[in-house]
């Protein structure tokens, strides 16, 4: 489902955004949170925010807000002392859902991310970095959004895990047609998976639009600090300082091969 | 090198069975492994909060039951999921223990770790990242002999995580302090003294850094992604196009094309 944005509020300014239907998008730059705390309806500021064909209101709001979920980088520490079940508890009575079988979806929410039963007795504090991450995910698909927001979403995770949730995430995607936003200060990660980028700076959005695109604005993302992905980062390198035409690659072995033709 | 800590036979729960491991004196050791690997594990049963008997050797002795209030005093852990504070503010908390000639390093960290200006805000309004570094200061403030760290770096952003780990080399050096950090981040090793790579009960490599992080293949094979700059050097050293690991990106640009 898309979000469109018109001359919308953000930083005492007016911004227009599109967050694309089945598409994953990136987002990166300093006050991230600020934006994502906006999309996630928390609050409804002047101008106007559209939801498929619908215009969000303050009458709506709150209908509009179980369609956004969000996976936050960890589990809150005040929420530590509870068990994953009373955890998921807590996010069904916050967003008022409703189910037939309670405990059937607790259990199939997990066994989506590939977590047994028995994690539902388990204590937040009781988990592993990685468990906490996938009961994060678990967690947000009991709204069953239609745009996910995923704060730092390999954060502290190995390459293995990685690759199972991202198989997760593109079923998400493509199967169910759901939007997700990575929300990252590891442009790599952005610049591997995101097929659109959203870089912000302190007035507000900086740049926007296709990955492979705005990464190659080297100069304008270092003179705002933004983290170029390194791979970039060198193919501009060997441009800048020796005139060497590399292609802009995303997986190191072709830029080694692209290297290797160049020296 | 002589062992400050070393863990011999430890079986403990499904995570270690008859696992051993060394950790020399005065230097400051990374342990990294893929997610589950028993990284936290290790350092709960480090910091002597999972007791094991006949497991952890301190300095030559084993540690006893009985012995462990002194052995706390000594080593001293900051494991994120477990912060607490019984104080209210910064100043509350470390005043009481601050003498004349710590107050010196406390000034020097509060200023190292940008805590100045927090100092009277109460801990609870904290957000993480703040809670360790007033933790950190805290604790190298009580001089431990042994410091262990469980993936702190997860909750900072990359430069501010450099920033703490040279302060935290410096102190090191400085105090002749033992620091054993886990981290799920490479790249955060490569200055450090000596790495430990463990899998599920294996110590799987281990080594100076960057000689332990030059081993590309191995590490891909446990899901372990390299810093890029080690991973591009590695593959470039199999083509024969460099000679070295290059960790500087001018530099190397400047090595290939001459």
């Amino acid at each position: 489902m898309e979000i469109i944005l018109k001359n919308y509020s953000f930083l005492n300014r007016k911004i227009n955004l599109t967050l694309k239907s089945n598409t994953i998008i990136g987002l990166t730059g300093p006050n991230k949170e600020k934006l994502i705390h906006l999309l996630s309806l928390n609050e409804l500021e002047s101008g106007t925010f559209l939801i498929g064909d619908n215009k969000v209101t303050k009458e709506n709001i709150k209908v509009f807000r179980k369609r956004i979920g969000l996976v936050e980088q960890d589990i809150k520490r005040s929420f530590y002392h509870l068990t994953v079940k009373e955890f998921f508890l807590t996010e069904i009575k916050l967003k008022e859902l409703t189910f037939s079988d309670t405990v059937k979806k607790l259990k199939d929410s997990l066994k989506i991310v590939g977590l047994n039963s028995t994690f539902l007795d388990k204590t937040l504090k009781e988990l592993s970095t990685l468990e906490r991450k996938l009961v994060l995910i678990a967690n947000m698909l009991l709204a069953n959004p239609k745009v996910i927001i995923i704060e730092e979403p390999f954060l502290g995770i190995d390459l293995i895990n990685e690759k199972k949730i991202m198989r997760l995430f593109l079923k998400l995607q493509e199967k169910y047609q759901k939007t997700l936003l990575f929300s990252s200060d590891n442009t790599e990660i952005l610049y591997k998976y995101s097929k659109e980028v959203i870089i912000l700076n302190n007035d507000g959005i900086l740049l926007a639009g296709d990955t492979s695109s705005i990464f190659k604005e080297v100069e304008i993302l270092q003179e705002n600090n933004i983290k170029v992905p390194p791979i970039v980062e060198f193919t501009y390198l060997a441009k800048k300082n020796k005139h060497v035409k590399l292609d802009y690659h995303k997986d190191i072995r072709d830029i080694i091969k692209d290297i290797y033709k160049h020296v | 090198m002589e062992p400050i800590i070393s863990l011999k036979n430890l079986t403990y729960l499904n995570v270690f069975n008859n696992f051993s491991i060394s950790f020399p004196k005065q230097k400051f050791i990374a342990i990294s492994g893929p997610n589950n690997c028993g990284k936290t594990t290790l350092i709960r049963i480090l910091s002597g909060n999972i007791f094991k008997s006949n497991a952890l050797i301190y300095n030559k002795k084993y540690l006893e039951e009985e012995n462990l209030d002194d052995y706390f005093k000594l080593v001293k852990e900051i494991i994120p999921e477990e912060l607490t504070f019984f104080y209210n503010n910064l100043e509350e908390e470390s005043l009481s223990f601050l003498t004349k000639e710590n107050k010196e390093t406390y000034t020097k960290l509060l200023k190292a770790f940008s805590l100045s200006k927090i100092k009277k805000i109460a801990f609870k309004d904290l957000d993480t990242s703040t809670l360790i570094k007033i933790k950190l200061l805290l604790l190298l403030l009580e001089e431990p002999k042994v410091l262990l760290l469980d993936d702190v770096g997860l909750y900072f952003t990359k430069e501010e995580f450099s920033k703490i780990l040279k302060t935290l080399q410096a102190y090191q050096k400085e105090k002749k302090l033992t620091i054993i950090m886990t981290t799920s981040n490479l790249e955060e090793t490569i200055y450090l003294d000596y790495l430990y790579i463990i899998t599920k009960n294996t110590i799987f490599l281990e080594g100076k850094p960057l000689e332990v992080l030059e081993k590309d293949n191995i590490l891909n094979k446990i899901g372990l992604p390299l810093p890029f700059m080690i991973d591009l050097s590695v593959k470039l050293k199999d083509y024969d196009l460099v000679k070295k690991i290059e960790l500087d990106m001018d530099r190397m640009v400047d090595e290939l094309w001459k």
